[in-house]
Order: structure tokens, then C-alpha cells, then sequence
């Protein structure tokens, strides 16, 4: 038991503070509080705010421990325990702000466009706008290098063609198929099929009627008319190296494979709108050219003239409709072929992000969800439509962007008629990224080189058998 | 003196394993002080998350705030403070010995905690009632003081939203690849300015949340309701363990258990409502005096 007494009496020998200073200390507070709210209604922009805000409080805080909270009067220790929590909470909440603030860099939408700039400025090449577009493909943008040695420039371009190889790959001439040859007769019966209007109910509509081999593969419209002039929900998408899509057929990735995506429009009431594949293969078995032709594509079977064969006739004939581009050109050597905005804009793709879903020798990619970084409204919900799971909610196919600048308007409901805004608005949604007019400009020229065309002889319309 | 233990000559609250009573008193403020520390690095977390995501989304935060009602949280502070005076001045009463103010300073601390508890009540029914809850919950369509928000925050942001045309951005020409002449600089044409970060530019959707409420314009705001009830609802369950702690106390006190030697257990419980006191004085500005 202690046995120190003072002026306050026998207590143990704790000090017991006059009761004056707890009612200051009230007063104090009170004060605080109301400067702190007053503080917080004038406007001295957020970082002053909250500074002065934490101030106060950290003095009104003081306020209670030393005195509410006696530290005062206590054993020195027990400060030293509380500052020591509050250090470590000081390191917590301060790595972490740091950690935060590294990120804050992905807001910047000049980030990407600066460092471009800098990694060009470091190999001496001078960044030239010549306003090339998609009009003057093959004009000579190569030309325009100025500033650093086009020895420079040359080994700049072989650079980003060497990258560019391994992101996307070198183009085939032909899908082939794993489980069957791809013959000459079985691809020139599925031309014939691809342009045969009489496997429609109204008798005026052909794969070739939305999927038109002679504006890249598409129709132009948002959505396409059916057999009865109904509307479609999605877009048509290109033929036009469809057969490079890996993660299936329709904006959905439904049909697993070209031949088995052929046969369903064919029986779609809203296309073609044959009743079923058997009234299909009754109108080809009434034509005796087709019966001829299906022996031809098919030997040794049986019954080669069925619905299942037609699918894989028109499959085989669009796995050759490849469009070798500017860019694959460039990609095999030549690499003369694209103006500094277009090297630019390749780098630029890929630096803001596109290239992790537009890649491989399709340059598209698999299925993704629409509104990925930003909410994006649609009222078709993409894969959902079809398997009913939640988590299948606006998950769409990457399209391929081959041809991407002919193959308007955009969007799996064809939505969008300005590329310029379809850029920005994947940028936005996707990555999350706002882009600046000279990246939106650059990603344009890019994707302009990705244009191609079909051999004369696959885009012809074939004589029809009679 | 002698108890029931046949022991001789030591205060009666003295426990065997210490020496004596100061030494006891001591160590049970030192264990209280660590057991602070300890609660004092369990909101830290909270307030690391607050931390990180108000730097993140300032402008969900400053939006979403406008939400809390700004008197009855300033209410709450002053409640608080006025019951960590009492509490102080009941330990100090108690260490003096005078048992009736001590009981008389304890229940008013109580009647702090149950105002606090009432206003908090009153606060969280209004946010039920107007869906302005966590997660998925969070809809305010309904939320009367809605327009009121949007018209504070379009004023102050104003500025802000003319110099981002973002309708202008959609209905216009965006730039084609002839953006600029050779030889000019990389800045983007005049017409067009890119919207400052923390304004999410509005693309053509309609708001999917009928009323003035437009989630485009400010995204996820329902991330601020899930730290403001996280906080202020660890917090409150702070409130009601402290105010339990008080009643134990103040019975004890009424049953004469303390005395000037020994009246660590009032200490240390105003030392926890103390705590509890320190850690709302940090969230009100935080939270309601945002913007």
C-alpha cells in the first residue's frame, strides 16, 4: 500500500486532477467541433479540407488522451504504447497511399502517347503526322520519316514488325480443317451454296445476302433483313476470315465451327427461313446440278446430300476467305509499306491495351465481357441470352478487326456508325481509358492497314447448277 | 483487518499475484492501454480502406456524403464529447471517493451513450428507408435530397462538365485520321478536351436508375455506404460494449465496491469510452463533412 499522501488526500498516490481542467477541456472540444464543421463549409479546395479537418481532430484527440485519458499524469510508458499503434496505423494507411498513388498514372490518358514519344525520342526518330487515312492505302507514308536516319527508321520498323509477327502471327492462306480435307470440289460446291438465294423461303436471300463477298463480307446495315423483311437483333458479322475465329461462331461463340454456323440462318425464321434441313435438302435434291456436285464434293458417301453436308460446303469455301493486308505484308518483310503514323498507331494498340483481346492471326480474340472497366448499357445480354447463367450477362465474341474500317456500322448490334467513336468507346469500356484525339487518330491509320482483299476468284459469283 | 481468506493487513482488492495495490493499479492500466492500442490498429484498417478508396473516387465520396445528414452527426459528436467529460469527471469523483456524483456522472455518460445510439438509430432507419445501403442494395432513386445533391454537386462542378462536351463527343465528328497538320504538336485539337479523370464522361445510356440519379456520371457509389456502415457500425457496437461496461461499473459503484484506494474499474472504463469518444472525433469530418 502506498504511503505517500498530498494535498489531495490518501488515493493511492494517484494524482487527481482539479476538476477545472476537465471542464476546459470540454469547452475545448466543443470549440473544435464547431471550427471543424464551419472549417469544412469554406472552400479551400479537398487536399486544404481535409488537412485541416485531420488537424483539428488530431488536436481535439490530443485534448482527450492527455487529459481526459490522464497520460498527463500517468506513466510515461502508457503515451509510448499509444504512439506506437498510432506509428504503425501512420505506416499502414501511408504505404498504402503510396501504393495508390502508383496507380493513378492509369488515369492519365496522355500516359501512353507520352511514353511513345519518349521511346521514339530515344532512338532519334522524329514523330511525323502526314494525315495518311484509309483512302490512300499503299501511298507512300514510308517516305515521310524526317529527324533520325532512315537507317533508323528502318530498324524502328523492322522492330515493330518483328513484335508485330508474334502478336498476331503470319497469315495462312487457308483454314484446314481437322477432320476432313479441304478439297477443290467441296470448296467450289460451297461458293455455289453461299450464293444460293433458292435455299430461302422467299427465294431472294443467300449467305451472300448479308455476308456480301463484295463489300468484305457484311451488308453495312446495323442489322439485317430477313427472308420477310424482319430485322435481326445483331449485327452481321464479316465471312471475311471468319475462319480464324477461335472462340467460335455468332457474337455469342454458339456454333463451334463454320460448317456447323452455315446451316443456321439457313432454318432461321427470321432469315433464311427454311422450315428445316430436310426441306433444304429437298430443293438441292430437286436441282440435278447440286446432286451432281454433292457426289463430286463427297465421295464415297452414301447420302452425300444432306443438311449437315451443305453446312460443311459452305464452311470449306469460307475457310479461304483470308484477306492477306498491308499490315501482314508489313509483318513479312516489307516494311516500307507503313507510314510512321501507322507503325505509331500499331504501338499504340498495344500499349493502350487492345491487343490483349484483338490478337493472333484473326486479330480478334475470344469471349469478353462488354463493359469490362466501365458500365456499358445493352439491353442484348450476349452469351446470357443463350445459357440463362448471370455471369454470362453481356459477355460477347471479340471480333476480328480485319477489315474493321470496311465492315461498319460497329458493335454486336451495329450500334455505332463513327470508328473514331467506336475506338474511344472501347477504350473507355474496356479498359478503361480515355484516349486523346492523336491516339484515336494513330489507332485509325493502324487499323486501316488491316484491310485486305479476297482473291478475284472467291469473290465471284459462281454459275449456279441448274 | 482480516477477511474470509484469514489474510492480514492488505487491502481487500488487492489480487495474490501482485505485490501491492499500486503496482496492481498500474498494471491493469498498462494491460487497458495495450488492449487501446489494439482497437486503436483495428479501425486503422477501416480507415486504410476509406484511405485508399477516397483517394481513388474522391468524387463518390463527395457526391455520396451529401447524403448523411450533417446536424445529427454533429449532434452525435457533441453527445460524445459531453459524455467523455462526464466519465472524467466520474473517475475523478470516484478516486475523491464521493460515491453519489460518481453514480449521478455515470448515468449521465449512460444517457450520452443511449442519445448517440438513439440519433445513430434514427440515422441508419432513414438510410434503410431510402435504400441507401451497401452493395446492390444501394438505389436511391427514392432518396429525397437527391436533386438537392445534384444541383450542389452541378454547381460546384459547373466548370468541370462545360469544359467536357461530352455530348458534343457523341453526336459531332469525332476526328478522323487527319487529325493535325505535320509539324504541329501532339495536343489534341481545341474543340475537343478530354473531361478531367474523376468526371466519367456520360456515352449514350440511359441512367438505369429512373429519377435524377445518373449512375454514369458518378460510378459505385454504393462502395461509400459499405465503409460507412462498416465504420460507424463498428463503431456503435463500441458504443453499446462501452455503455454495458459503464452499467457493470455504476452497479458496482452503488453497491460500494470502490473507494479512493481502489477504483481502477471506473478508470479503466472511462478509459474504453474515452477511445470510443477519440475514434468518432476522426470519423465525423471524414465522413460527413466531405465536399
Amino acid at each position: 500500500m502506498s504511503e505517500t499522501k498530498d494535498s489531495h488526500g490518501d488515493h493511492g498516490g494517484h494524482h487527481v486532477p482539479p476538476a477545472w481542467i476537465f471542464h476546459a477541456v470540454f469547452v475545448a472540444l466543443i470549440i473544435g467541433t464547431v471550427i471543424t464543421y464551419y472549417a469544412s463549409t469554406i472552400d479551400m479546395g479537398r487536399q486544404v479540407n481535409i488537412v485541416v479537418a485531420l488537424a483539428i481532430a488530431v488536436v481535439k484527440a490530443s485534448l482527450v488522451c492527455a487529459f481526459f485519458m490522464h497520460l498527463r499524469w500517468d506513466k510515461p510508458f502508457n503515451t509510448v504504447i499509444l504512439l506506437v499503434s498510432l506509428g504503425f496505423t501512420a505506416l499502414f494507411l501511408g504505404i498504402s497511399t503510396l501504393d495508390t498513388a502508383e496507380n493513378e498514372w492509369r488515369k492519365d490518358p496522355g500516359y501512353a502517347e507520352r511514353k511513345m514519344q519518349e521511346a521514339r525520342a530515344r532512338q532519334g526518330i522524329s514523330y511525323e503526322r502526314d494525315g495518311h487515312g484509309a483512302k490512300e492505302t499503299g501511298s507512300s507514308g514510308g517516305g515521310s520519316h524526317s529527324g533520325g536516319a532512315a537507317d533508323a527508321g528502318e530498324t524502328h520498323a523492322a522492330e515493330v514488325a518483328a513484335k508485330a509477327v508474334k502478336q498476331f502471327g503470319v497469315l495462312p492462306k487457308e483454314v484446314a480443317p481437322k477432320d476432313y480435307p479441304l478439297t477443290d470440289a467441296l470448296v467450289s460446291l460451297g461458293q455455289q451454296l453461299y450464293w444460293e438465294t433458292r435455299m430461302s423461303k422467299s427465294g431472294t436471300i443467300s449467305c451472300n445476302s448479308c455476308h456480301d463477298l463484295g463489300r468484305f463480307g457484311v451488308d453495312g446495315l446495323p442489322t439485317s433483313p430477313g427472308h420477310d423483311g424482319t430485322l435481326g437483333g445483331r449485327n452481321s458479322p464479316t465471312s471475311f476470315n471468319a475462319a480464324l475465329n477461335v472462340a467460335g461462331q455468332f457474337w455469342d461463340g454458339r456454333a463451334d465451327s463454320l460448317e456447323q454456323q452455315a446451316t443456321m440462318p439457313i432454318t432461321n425464321p427470321i432469315e433464311m427461313g427454311m422450315e428445316s434441313g430436310d426441306a433444304v435438302v429437298a430443293v438441292l435434291a430437286g436441282i440435278p446440278g447440286y446432286v451432281e456436285a454433292f457426289k463430286a464434293a463427297f465421295p464415297g458417301e452414301e447420302t452425300p446430300l444432306t443438311f449437315a453436308n451443305v453446312g460443311k460446303a459452305i464452311g470449306a469455301f469460307e475457310r479461304r476467305l483470308l484477306t492477306p493486308s498491308r499490315f501482314d505484308a508489313f509483318m513479312g518483310g516489307a516494311h516500307e509499306l507503313l507510314s510512321p503514323q501507322e507503325l505509331g498507331g500499331y504501338e499504340t494498340f498495344v500499349d493502350v491495351g487492345c491487343a490483349t483481346c484483338h490478337t493472333g492471326p484473326g486479330i480478334n480474340g475470344g469471349i469478353e465481357k462488354l463493359g469490362k472497366a466501365a458500365f456499358f448499357e445493352s439491353k442484348d445480354q450476349g452469351v446470357f441470352e443463350e445459357t440463362g447463367k448471370e455471369r454470362d450477362r453481356q459477355m460477347f465474341k471479340v471480333p476480328t478487326l480485319r477489315n474493321v474500317t470496311e465492315t461498319g456500322p460497329w458493335f454486336h448490334d451495329g450500334g455505332q456508325t463513327d470508328l473514331p467513336q467506336v475506338v474511344r468507346i472501347m477504350a473507355k469500356h474496356q479498359l478503361g481509358k480515355e484516349l486523346s484525339d492523336a491516339q484515336v487518330a494513330d489507332i485509325l491509320a493502324f487499323l486501316s492497314t488491316l484491310t485486305g482483299e479476297l482473291d478475284s476468284k472467291l469473290k465471284a459469283k459462281p454459275t449456279l447448277p441448274q | 483487518m482480516s477477511d474470509a481468506h484469514g489474510h492480514e493487513g492488505h487491502h481487500p482488492n488487492l489480487a495474490h499475484h501482485f505485490d501491492n495495490l499500486d503496482q496492481q493499479i498500474e498494471s491493469g492500466k498498462l494491460g487497458m492501454w495495450l488492449f487501446l492500442a489494439t482497437e486503436v490498429l483495428l479501425f486503422a484498417g477501416l480507415f486504410c480502406a476509406y484511405t485508399v478508396y477516397r483517394f481513388t473516387h474522391p468524387e463518390v465520396f463527395e457526391f455520396a456524403s451529401k447524403f448523411l445528414n450533417t446536424a445529427l452527426g454533429a449532434t452525435n459528436t457533441l453527445v460524445l464529447i459531453a459524455s467523455s467529460w462526464t466519465v472524467a469527471l466520474a473517475v475523478r469523483s470516484a478516486q475523491l471517493g464521493e460515491r453519489k456524483k460518481t453514480s449521478i456522472l455515470l448515468v449521465l455518460t449512460l444517457l450520452g451513450a443511449v442519445g448517440f445510439m438513439t440519433i445513430k438509430y434514427v440515422e441508419y432507419n432513414h438510410k434503410f428507408h431510402e435504400h441507401l445501403k451497401w452493395g446492390l442494395q444501394f438505389d436511391p432513386a427514392n432518396s429525397l435530397p437527391q436533386k438537392e445533391h445534384w444541383d450542389a454537386w452541378n454547381a460546384k462542378h459547373a466548370k468541370e462538365v462545360a469544359d467536357a462536351p461530352t455530348e458534343r463527343m457523341l453526336a459531332s465528328k469525332a476526328p478522323t485520321y487527319e487529325v493535325s497538320e505535320p509539324g504541329d504538336d501532339l495536343v489534341a485539337s481545341s474543340t475537343i478536351v478530354v473531361p478531367p479523370a474523376h468526371v466519367a464522361p456520360t456515352v449514350e445510356s440511359e441512367p438505369t436508375v429512373p429519377g435524377d440519379y445518373d449512375p454514369e456520371k458518378i460510378r459505385n457509389v454504393h462502395i461509400f455506404f459499405g465503409i460507412y456502415f462498416c465504420m460507424t457500425g463498428l463503431h456503435g457496437i463500441h458504443v453499446i460494449i462501452g455503455a454495458l461496461v459503464i452499467i457493470w461499473v455504476l452497479l458496482r459503484n452503488i453497491r460500494g465496491d470502490f473507494s479512493p484506494e481502489y477504483n481502477l474499474p471506473v478508470d479503466l472504463a472511462g478509459l474504453y469510452w474515452h477511445l470510443v469518444d477519440l475514434i468518432w472525433i476522426f470519423l465525423f469530418p471524414l465522413l460527413y463533412l466531405i465536399g
